[in-house]
């Protein structure tokens, strides 16, 4: 018997639609896990049941009615609580956002909706997605769903841990740093970071409007494309959406041609490498090897990466503390100390510094590209460079060493942000603590079906996408 | 290395920002932002007089069109 639960979206929608299985089934399969494993994980911050049944039946007679279907026809799918829709608290993990009901849907949200798929509840975050750990004072402690003792990472942490626990078959997260990358690895699940410009940001909370994008994670990287193609495009509510056509990337994962030449990253990405991760990634890029890619040794600049480091958290707050200028004179107590600390930061950056920081890209941008993408399509890289941390070990961090704990769990990815780069996190493997790990494919602004058809092939020459953490159950709670 | 005092920060929050500030929240900004401040010092002549953001996707549109034609 098939566990739809633990099927993938794309396995799950084909059954819907061939009337395999129905989308009541399947929503009762998820909403049954989210039940038996909420206690323990803590990923959503509201979910309704009867509603969620509600749709799925409603599903279910427009395909029996003979009712035309979107590809991602009844499945259910729950998304990081920052994507407004009409009616409905956005809260953003803050109790500064948890009051009034939004006036406008996401583009992104009414997209998933003409593609079929039904949202069951609103997933936790990092208050505002300012923090690469997952933690939320705000709520209770949102858990790695392969130990609960471990972090979720975040900023999107409701979704790694719904789609890797089988509460939901797909989510979308969002990225300033590494927010949607960050959690797919430590769960054990695909994410992607579209380039800028290719999703519309219509409807979705603002962290740094320079930096953020959104994007999807999921099981597998046919699911990440099929959700990639109905949510990018050019969106007339969005002006930095890209006027360029969108491909089927799912159409193009099997179509034979020339294979995209990957760089192993040497530089900056590997240097203080946990032997576990590093031996990870060597054999990552030996299976690419063996299926038929060329991998060669790529020197990154990594003195300019270095900078980019640095200068990454300073756009980041500096743009954030411009959109919460005015909610935080009148509300700064309702913030949680540390993002309240992180976003207070941003005030003392002068408008000359900002605007220097933003001068810098287009040189960055240029650098990178000439020392890597004249010599290969795509960048191979570990995601974290040090083993998944625990719950304990980064909370009540403070001054130098919070610091240093968020810029470890972020290094090897905000550098993307601040180029405009896509990049996605594929799972490659298991740390001697038992928490997955995953590689990072970075690749040329747009070139998102390169990257999706190259992990697709790693992913099916792999098992490591089949793997699911053990049911986080009531009695673990207790 | 740029040196932000404690005073420095609770002045500026007062009288430019307008914000007031948790006195215990005044150490953890003040380390933050001297990190801030030092990121941008060190490639601050890097920077060249001519340049502007809008560079960036401009660069962006050449590196995506340069892989069109490998």
């Amino acid at each position: 018997m098939i566990d739809w639960a633990t099927a993938s979206l794309c396995e799950v929608a084909d059954a819907i639609a061939a009337g395999r299985v129905s989308s009541r089934e399947v929503t009762e399969a998820c909403l049954d896990r989210v039940e038996a494993q909420e206690p323990v994980l803590h990923a959503f911050v509201e979910i309704d049941r009867q509603a969620a049944i509600a749709a799925a039946e409603a599903a279910d007679r427009a395909l029996a009615g003979g009712a035309r279907i979107g590809r991602m026809h009844g499945v259910p799918l729950a998304h990081k609580d920052m994507y407004y829709r009409v009616g409905r608290v956005s809260a953003c993990g803050s109790k500064v956002s948890d009051e009034g009901v939004r006036k406008e849907t996401a583009t992104v949200l009414n997209r998933l909706d003409d593609a079929g798929a039904i949202e069951i509840g609103r997933l936790v975050m990092v208050e505002f997605a300012m923090g690469p750990h997952g933690h939320n004072a705000n709520y209770p402690p949102c858990r790695n769903p392969w130990n609960p003792e471990y972090i979720p990472a975040g900023s999107s942490s409701g979704s790694g841990v719904a789609v890797s626990s089988g509460m939901v078959f797909g989510s979308l997260g969002s990225d300033t740093g590494g927010s949607i990358r960050g959690p797919a690895s430590v769960s054990g699940v695909v994410g992607l970071l579209p380039s800028r410009g290719r999703v519309s940001r219509a409807g979705v909370m603002p962290m740094s409007f320079s930096l953020d994008a959104v994007g999807p994670l999921a099981r597998t990287v046919r699911d990440c494309a099929r959700m990639l193609s109905v949510i990018a495009g050019k969106d007339d509510a969005d002006r930095t959406s890209i006027d360029t056509p969108v491909p089927d990337y799912e159409g193009l994962l099997d179509i034979p041609g020339r294979l995209p030449r990957i760089g192993l990253a040497r530089g900056y990405f590997d240097e203080e490498l946990h032997p576990a991760i590093d031996r990870a990634l060597e054999e990552a890029a030996d299976t690419l090897r063996r299926i038929g890619f060329q991998v060669d040794d790529v020197k990154v600049p990594a003195t300019t990466l270095g900078e980019i480091s640095d200068l990454h958290p300073l756009v980041m707050k500096a743009e954030g503390a411009a959109n919460h200028m005015t909610t935080m004179r009148g509300r700064s107590q309702d913030y949680t100390f540390e993002v309240g600390n992180r976003l207070q930061a941003g005030f003392f950056i002068t408008a000359a510094d900002y605007i220097q920081a933003l001068k810098l890209r287009g040189t960055y941008l240029r650098l990178f590209s000439e020392a890597v993408f004249e010599h290969v399509d795509l960048l191979l890289t570990p995601l974290l460079s040090r083993p998944v941390p625990t719950i304990a070990e980064t909370t009540g961090l403070q001054g130098g060493a919070y610091l240093d704990m968020v810029s470890g769990l972020t290094r090897n990815t905000k550098v993307v942000n601040y180029l405009g780069l896509p990049a996605i996190s594929v799972p490659c493997g298991f740390t001697p603590e038992g928490l997955p790990t995953s590689f990072q494919l970075i690749g040329r602004p747009l070139a998102e079906a390169q990257l999706l058809t190259a992990a697709h092939r790693y992913e099916q020459a792999t098992e490591w996408h089949r793997a699911r953490p053990p049911l986080a159950s009531r009695q673990a709670a207790a | 290395m740029t040196e932000i005092s404690a005073g420095t920060i609770l002045a500026m929050n007062r009288d430019l920002a307008r914000l007031t500030i948790d006195p215990g929240r005044v150490e953890a900004i003040r380390i933050e932002v001297k990190q801030l401040a030092a990121a941008i010092e060190q490639v601050r002549a890097l920077v060249t007089f001519n340049s502007e953001p809008a560079d960036f996707m401009a660069e962006f549109a050449i590196v995506a069109e340069a892989g069109k034609h490998d």
